[in-house]
């Protein structure tokens, strides 16, 4: 699975006639392959629009490569990235197995594979005993392990997560946060994950980057991350007393 | 401002014999913050519409101002709600929105005969003329509600131009305007994203410090419920488990259910054996006798207590790690452990840990849960010895002082202290 490299990316979104936007202000960077790269910044640092060119939903200038491939001229559907945001997005009237079989349907993969890898995501995500109830009779937690899940069967090289757990409960969010390590672990899919909850972050990187106007202020261990005394990290840390 | 009764109060949905509410009681002092809390379904939101008049009463009564108001129709109650999806009128600007119960309610003043004393009618009701708002009236409070919730530069747009915040925020200003005597708050928070939410806490909080005003807030999240109210009202499937205040809810839950759902992570459940001895009573953990605090034995001596099996409740955060192991020790093997930011969540393997059932969960799928207990713990000043332990999955050896164990009955789940 690849590792991600990101040059000198840019993004400027127009707001007006007269007034311009810099989201990402040539920022550098390079996720770890088959680790989860956590992305942390105050709102308006520029983190779900990484996410948005890395996926291909928006236009940049800079390079982005999958192990020194680079897919600037790829289309989103092409670049084998999934993506899990905060708002589940499942089909209300299709059953679990369904809503997590689509889009191997859509591909027109055939019957007992669909089956065959269903089943398997759905044992590692603790969903096999709901896979025929319908997602308004799940809770949060599992309604987003069926999202996860949706993402994962396809078995994409990228999965990118747009703060898929804000809208869960505290007490949800560790077994959530287990399902996500051990998924990603069995797929070994490099993994990008935006959040703005700190704890959340330290907890599930392997590589832990700061954004802070469009550009990486510090990236490392989580462990020397957090402890560490740039201006960016400091302002952050602050946020949580 | 004014205080609301609840007494005895129960609701019966059509062809179902089981309350959706049952013998709910509660007295809300004048400019009291309440939060009812409990997981769906637990009948809270219900219960607020009670008040509201939005659902009728099944049996009981309902008081505000010490005038019963079961009868009375929701506009005559002077009370104001808030819903989860703001509910305003697309084609309004922000400043109609405001406006429009102004410009529909009216303002009623009493008749007064020559002395200054109020005229009744032959029914013994007061008379009262009826006249409209002017436009300068309701420009004045239009204004000021304005000002309170800082959207005074958004009053020109219409709602699709706002965010989510500042559509709540619009949401509330309407409500305040009329100055009800009860605010009412279903779920305000539920529809913005997490940042917002923490936002909108802490303009709640501030809110109710500008209008003092008796507040009914009703949510699902337990971390706006201890950070908002007064006093909290803990509910399951219609039945109100606990009434306290945050610190009481926290300290001495009353049962097993308030125990767990109050606290993240969850509070540790242990199966133990309550026993006597020549001081008293202890709790028998995994051959380790555990020291009660004097309060608690005070209170099983009054009850009498006889030995048996009991839940032991700690929480993550009460859980001392130790360097080596001891004959007060006991002992349990690191899972997994997460790096919280400043602090470390240390997952664990303990043979006589277990959890609640959870009703979502099949049996069998409840059962991967026991044997599992979690532990917090500051990073700064963890000994080598323990971090290196929690790091190789190694064994932890913890103790918990008498203070801080909460021991429930193992049949009832009840708080025997």
């Amino acid at each position: 699975m690849p590792t991600i490299t990101v040059k000198d990316l840019t993004v400027t979104f127009i707001e007006n006639k007269t007034q311009t936007t810099l989201a990402l202000n040539g920022l550098d960077a390079e996720f770890l392959s088959e680790k989860i790269n956590c992305v942390i910044g105050a709102s308006g640092s520029g983190k779900t629009t990484l996410l948005k060119c890395v996926a291909g939903l928006c236009n940049y200038d800079g390079e982005i490569a999958f192990d020194g491939a680079s897919v600037d001229r790829l289309a989103p559907k092409d670049r084998g990235v999934a993506l899990v945001s905060q708002e589940f997005a499942l089909y209300p009237h299709m059953t679990v197995f369904d809503n997590i079989a689509f889009p191997l349907k859509v591909a027109g993969c055939p019957r007992a594979e669909i089956i065959g890898r269903v089943n398997e995501i759905a044992d590692i995500l603790d969903l096999k005993y709901c896979l025929t109830r319908k997602p308004r009779h799940l809770s949060g937690g599992q309604q987003q392990r069926v999202a996860l899940a949706r993402a994962l069967v396809k078995r994409p090289s990228v999965c990118l997560f747009d703060e898929p757990m804000s809208n869960l409960d505290a007490q949800m969010r560790f077994n959530e946060r287990r399902f996500l390590r051990d998924s990603i672990k069995k797929y070994g899919c490099t993994a990008i994950y935006v959040t703005h909850d700190i704890p959340e972050a330290t907890a599930l990187a392997d590589k832990l980057f700061v954004l802070d106007n469009g550009k990486v202020a510090v990236c490392g261990a989580p462990q020397d991350v957090f402890t560490s005394d740039n201006p960016a990290m400091a302002a952050l840390r602050g946020e949580i007393k | 401002m004014a205080n609301v009764s609840l007494k005895g109060v129960y609701k019966y949905y059509d062809k179902n014999p089981k309350p959706a509410v049952s013998d709910f009681n509660l007295e809300i002092q004048d400019g009291e913050f309440i939060v009812f809390v409990g997981p769906s379904g637990c009948g809270k939101s219900t219960t607020l519409r009670m008040v509201a008049g939005l659902e009728e009463i099944s049996e009981g009564e309902i008081a505000i101002e010490g005038k019963v108001v079961n009868d009375i129709e929701p506009k005559d109650r002077d009370i104001a709600m808030v819903f989860q999806n703001y509910a305003l009128y697309p084609h309004m600007t922000v400043y109609d929105n405001i406006a429009f119960s102004l410009k529909m309610k009216g303002l009623e003043t009493p008749v007064l005969d020559e002395q200054g004393n109020p005229i009744f009618d032959k029914k013994g009701r007061p008379v009262v003329k009826k006249r409209r708002y002017t436009k300068q009236e309701i420009d004045e409070k239009v204004q000021e509600a304005a000002r309170t919730l800082e959207i005074t530069e958004y009053l020109k747009r219409k709602p699709k131009a706002l965010s989510g915040g500042q559509r709540q925020r619009v949401a509330i200003g309407r409500a305040i305007v009329r100055k009800p005597k009860v605010f009412l708050m279903d779920e305000p928070l539920s529809n913005l994203d997490a940042k917002l939410r923490n936002q909108m806490r802490a303009e709640i909080i501030e809110l109710r410090k500008k209008v003092q005003t008796t507040f009914i807030y009703v949510t699902h999240d337990q971390v706006e419920a201890m950070t908002l109210g007064d006093r909290i009202v803990i509910m399951k499937e219609g039945v109100i488990q606990q009434i306290g205040t945050p610190t009481e809810v926290f300290n001495s839950p009353a049962n097993l259910f308030v125990a767990c759902f109050i606290g993240a992570p969850q509070m540790n459940l242990f199966k133990a054996k309550l026993v006597k001895t020549e001081k008293g009573y202890a709790a028998m953990l995994d051959g380790v006798k555990l020291e009660l605090s004097a309060a608690v034995n005070e209170k099983l001596k009054a009850q009498n207590a006889e030995e048996r099996e009991i839940i032991l409740g700690v929480r993550p955060e009460h859980i001392n790690l130790e360097k080596s192991p001891s004959d007060k020790t006991l002992t349990a093997k690191v899972d997994i452990s997460e790096m919280m930011g400043s602090e470390l969540h240390v997952h664990a393997e303990f043979e006589h840990a277990i959890k609640i059932k959870d009703d979502n969960k099949k049996d069998d799928e409840s059962e991967k849960d026991q044997k599992k207990m979690i532990v917090r713990t500051p990073l700064l000043g963890l000994p080598e010895t323990i971090a290196e332990s929690i790091r190789t999955g190694g064994e932890i050896y913890f103790t918990f002082s008498p203070e801080v164990m909460h021991l429930f009955d193992f049949e009832t789940g009840n708080s025997l202290t």
